[in-house]
């Protein structure tokens, strides 16, 4: 591909204490691209989100978003650059409503949120129903269903997926793909963090596989879904 | 000592009861605001309460300043200082875990409590309310016009707290950052910013409270520790976090040692408090209306 990336890893090691979570890990997203972190748990894929949000920060390396090194700027600074996480286990304001929740998503935004508002109700239309209701209240799809909505209503140019598919039925998870693909279409970049790696693989253009906070394979998901370690750890094959 | 078992006795036993819940209320608020948004349990709180009595009777008494004046001198001062306090003292001792601050909220209370004395002496003081003697008077059930006004200025600033929480951006980021905190750093809330932020509120209302209550309750410097412990043990019956079980604890808690005060003795007035807190741990250790974490 051609132009720069929109999100560059380069070199980067992560320590959780004196627990190494990664390892000299670099990767690139291009605009337009949904990639995919696929490995075990404690691979270090939910790390290298942290990290690109600026949750965590790395002892070494680089991150650059649009060209810029995002290292030392804390979370609030990053959503303003255009970077939303939706992070593992949904986390929704239990105790607002839906569309609270939405508007918290628009923290650091002015303005009408109208139309952001109504993006996600076409991409979710339940949550329009549901959206006077506490989202505690709600199914964990629909939980699922609002903290997408609530990381798109930061306008993002690249949305982090934390484990979209984690616990929710197999036509929720559906649902949700489909409505990740959708967005990806309008223009929204997607790092997408999936244990399910039948679901990431049909989701994503490519895609790196991490193990012990390591890459060690990378690849299109054509390449991936045909790769023999893959097809032997992942996919049961 | 045997009192009167009719109905206007009870009566008045409840309205004073409900007077001295506004005292607890307050300074509870500011409490569960800060343990449920930074899991601090602030019991400098009680200094703050204590500081707010003497600005109002400085106030008043050398600063020729009008008694509603001083209140929110006093709510100003304590707001400051709790921000203050907040910035230095507990959000950069946090991260190195909760117990550090628990015992240095203990420090600062008694910093605080012992410049007291030495600034203010150990007499007790009582500020002259603006409303002197009058009182209102129904079927033998009196209410003090200062009561009636404390009971009113409470109403006030706990719908202002409920509506602030509840429809003002920084209100919304209040409760997001109790409820979800990873969340509320994720959608771009400054958790330094909203931290300080609930230190001060919750230092305006021990503040206020301390100024509202010196014209009916005499006071020295260590009120302070005698209302944050009642406090805290109000916000664990109620639940920790919780604004309405705040506001219900204190009741509880007030109506319970007034009538106990009445009926029994003065002296098992205090013991209902913690007896109360107590019996919360073991039968619902979230509190009244608390929720265990999830």
């Amino acid at each position: 591909m051609g132009g720069e990336a929109l999100l560059e890893l380069d070199r980067v090691t992560v320590f959780y204490g004196r627990v190494r979570a990664l390892q000299e890990v670099s990767l690139q997203v291009w605009p337009g691209e949904v990639v995919a972190l696929l490995g075990s748990n404690g691979a270090g894929k939910s790390t290298a989100l942290r990290l690109v949000s600026g949750l965590v920060a790395p002892a070494a390396g680089r991150v650059r978003f649009r060209e810029r090194d995002l290292v030392g700027l804390g979370p609030a600074s990053i959503v303003r650059l255009g970077i939303a996480h939706c992070p593992e286990g949904r986390k929704v304001f239990p105790e607002m409503t839906v569309r609270e929740n939405l508007e918290m998503g628009a923290y650091t935004r002015r303005g009408s949120l109208e139309a952001d508002l109504e993006r996600v109700w076409a991409l979710f239309p339940v949550l329009r129903q549901r959206q006077h209701q506490l989202a505690g209240s709600l199914s964990g799809g629909e939980q699922q269903m609002l903290a997408i909505g609530r990381a798109l209503m930061a306008r993002p140019a690249l949305l982090l997926l934390d484990e979209p598919s984690m616990g929710l039925a197999p036509a929720v998870v559906q649902e949700v793909a489909r409505a990740i693909r959708s967005l990806n279409a309008s223009g929204t970049t997607v790092l997408l963090v999936e244990q399910n790696v039948h679901v990431a693989l049909r989701i994503a253009h490519r895609g790196y596989v991490l193990e012990n906070g390591r890459v060690v394979v990378s690849g299109t998901a054509e390449e991936l879904s045909r790769d023999d370690r893959v097809r032997r750890a992942y996919l049961g094959a | 000592m045997r009192r009167a078992v009719d109905v206007v006795t009870i009566l008045q036993f409840g309205v004073n009861g409900l007077f001295v819940a506004t005292g607890y209320a307050l300074v509870a608020l500011g409490l569960t605001l800060i343990f449920g948004v930074l899991h601090v349990a602030d019991f400098a709180q009680g200094a703050l309460y204590m500081l707010g009595a003497y600005v109002s009777f400085y106030a008043t008494q050398a600063g020729g300043v009008g008694y509603f004046a001083a209140v929110a001198l006093a709510m100003a001062t304590g707001a400051v200082l709790a921000a203050l306090n907040g910035g230095v003292v507990y959000l950069p001792l946090q991260r190195h875990g909760g117990s550090l601050t628990f015992v240095a909220a203990l420090g600062v209370l008694l910093i605080l409590q012992n410049a007291a004395l030495w600034w203010f002496g150990g007499d007790f003081r009582l500020v002259p309310s603006p409303f002197g003697d009058g009182k209102f008077s129904a079927g033998g059930v009196v209410l003090t016009h200062h009561q009636a006004f404390v009971l009113g200025a409470t109403g006030c600033l706990v719908l202002l707290l409920w509506a602030g929480l509840r429809y003002t951006k920084p209100g919304k980021a209040l409760r997001a950052m109790a409820q979800q905190p990873e969340a509320a750093r994720l959608v771009g809330i400054d958790i330094q910013r909203v931290g300080l932020l609930a230190f001060a509120v919750a230092g305006g209302l021990a503040g206020g409270a301390g100024a509202l209550m010196a014209p009916v309750r005499a006071f020295d410097p260590h009120i302070g520790a005698v209302v944050i412990l009642k406090s805290f043990a109000i916000v664990i019956f109620g639940g920790m976090g919780s604004v309405p079980g705040a506001i219900v604890g204190a009741a509880v808690v007030a109506l319970a040692e007034t009538f106990t005060a009445a009926y029994l003795a003065a002296e098992f007035a205090d013991l209902v408090a913690f007896g109360l807190m107590i019996v919360a741990l073991f039968a619902r250790p979230q509190g009244l209306l608390g929720r265990l974490p999830t």
